[in-house]
Formats: C-alpha cells, sequence, structure tokens
C-alpha cells in the first residue's frame, strides 16, 4: 500500500501539551506526518503579532518530536498552495474549523484532488494564548 | 571515571561547535539531564541534544512541581505530568523518570547513571556534586544552547 502522507500546520509559540496530543493523534492516522510552521511574517500578517519564539526554533522543537517525519515552512494561508508543493494525502485540523464556510470549500476543493481532510478535537484547556499572557504578564 | 574527574577543573564548553569538538563521541553509557522544562524552550532541547552527542542513552530527571517550588519558590506554569509528557516525546531523549529530590546524588540512588550533564559551570564546593564524585559519576557542564531574545527579555 501507498504512503499515507498527512499534513498539519500550527504557529507551535511556547510549545504544550495541547500541540503534542494533536500532532501525535496526526501521525497514528498517516504513515508520514508533515508539519506545516508558520513562519513568523505569515503570523504578523495574519494574527499581527510576533510569536514570541522564532520560527527557527519552533521548527526546530516540532521537528524533534519522534512522531514527525519532516517540518516546512508554512509561508501562506493558502492550504491548496501547500498542497501544491507538498502533495500530502490526508489534513488535519481542530475541530472547531468544522463547518466553517472556508472549510467547507477546502473539504470540495480537496474531495477533488482525493485528499481526506480529518478534524481533530482538542483535548486540552491549555492554549499558548494563555501561555503568552503568562510570560508577557510576568 | 571518578578518578579523572577533578571538581571544578571542568570548564563548560563555550558554544556548540566547541562542545562538538571536544572529547569522544559516546564517552559515557548512561547519561542524566534534570530540570524543570516549564514552557518547552529551544535551549532545553539544545541541551538535550548535546548531552545525548556523549552518551549512548539518555535519561532526563523531570523536576517534580515540589522540587520547582523548593528550588524557585514559584509553582511552574506547566504541571508535572504536562512537562513530562513533552520531554517524553523528543528524539534525543531515551527515557524520562520524575525527580522528586533536589539532589542529584539522591536521583542517582534510582537511576545510576554514569554521567550527570549540568546546565552551568561546575562549582567544586557543591556538596551534591562532591557526593556525586564520590559515587564515581563524572559531571560535565552543558554548553549553554541558544534562547530566544523576545521570550528570555519576557522570562527575566
Amino acid at each position: 500500500m501507498a504512503t499515507v502522507v498527512g499534513y498539519t500546520t500550527g504557529v507551535y509559540d511556547l510549545f504544550h501539551i495541547g500541540h503534542l496530543n494533536v500532532l501525535r493523534r496526526a501521525s497514528s492516522l498517516c504513515d508520514e506526518l508533515v508539519v506545516g510552521v508558520t513562519t513568523d511574517e505569515l503570523s504578523i500578517s495574519r494574527k499581527g503579532k510576533k510569536p514570541l519564539m522564532p520560527y527557527a526554533e519552533r521548527a526546530d522543537i516540532v521537528g524533534n518530536l519522534r512522531f514527525v517525519n519532516r517540518v516546512v515552512p508554512q509561508t501562506t494561508m493558502d492550504k491548496m498552495q501547500m498542497w501544491r508543493e507538498i502533495g500530502y494525502d490526508r489534513m488535519f485540523v481542530g475541530d472547531d474549523w468544522k463547518g466553517t464556510d472556508a472549510w467547507n470549500r477546502y473539504e470540495r476543493e480537496f474531495k477533488l484532488v482525493g485528499v481526506e481532510i480529518v478534524y481533530l478535537p482538542y483535548t486540552t484547556h491549555t492554549s499558548s494564548t494563555i501561555l503568552r499572557g503568562k510570560v508577557l504578564g510576568g | 571515571m571518578s578518578d579523572e574527574f577533578e571538581a571544578g577543573a571542568t570548564a563548560p564548553a563555550e558554544s556548540t561547535e566547541e562542545w562538538n569538538r571536544g572529547q569522544h563521541k559516546k564517552d559515557w553509557r548512561v547519561g542524566y539531564v534534570s530540570g524543570a522544562f516549564d514552557m518547552f524552550r529551544v535551549d532545553h532541547l539544545d541541551q538535550l541534544r548535546a548531552a545525548r552527542e556523549r552518551c549512548n542513552v539518555l535519561v532526563v530527571g523531570v523536576h517534580t512541581d515540589e522540587v520547582v517550588f523548593a528550588q524557585t519558590g514559584k509553582t511552574p506554569v506547566i504541571p508535572f505530568e504536562e512537562r513530562l509528557e513533552v520531554v517524553r516525546w523528543m528524539r534525543d531523549v531515551d527515557v524520562v523518570v520524575a525527580q522528586d529530590t533536589e539532589f542529584l546524588a539522591e536521583a542517582w540512588a534510582r537511576t545510576r547513571f554514569d554521567v550527570a550533564f549540568v546546565p552551568h559551570a561546575i562549582d567544586a564546593g557543591h556538596t551534591d556534586y562532591q557526593a556525586l564524585d564520590a559515587l564515581g559519576v563524572a559531571i560535565i557542564p552543558l554548553p549553554g544552547g541558544r534562547i530566544s531574545a523576545t521570550l528570555s527579555a519576557a522570562t527575566r
């Protein structure tokens, strides 16, 4: 059987157990897991804030996880463009996106190229936003 | 190993490059690194990686919340179980254990490591290090590792 390449993305600033659980779950649902780590530039343009940890550090930590096969820079929010570059078979997204207009559209588009979108639940209350507040708030 | 160790004699490597040039690879069988690893950062990763370069099996003792509190007077931001879980899945880490003591010599009683990699220059007068030396355990300071400027400024 052909290798199933999985793909998921994130900023992974202040890496925590929530990130770990989602990545582990994703890796169990594919043969090879590629993780798109959002670049500093994309994070600034999208969220208006720079991550506390620069891309190189965030990518290094994610890439050192046993179940992550490869890290690539996520330079665009356009998942179809990333697909053209990577050629993954399955994409993992947080289930908070399920049913949104953007992801309903992605589901239709990706179906045409044979990519399945899998929504994964977040299993923790820890979030980077909360941690960022704690770090910056002292 | 203990015969070669002189407390206070080993200077910490200035950089990762210097570390990688120095001595022989895989000098020891079981190596030990301990720490809180509260909000896992790239300098933690650098330390684990440098330690793994020098031993065949790297055991990491993650400080329990009680030990972190005893050492710093603060409760860690991330609870023990979550800190341990993140460290456990790092490629450079072979085994994780809970370290429920501040003292490496007490941790050794359980883990029996050949070398302790410590994240700072050796203090020859440190009683914990003297106890380890008496047990025949090598003590090697790790190079500092990278730390992001933003995070460093925010957490100090």
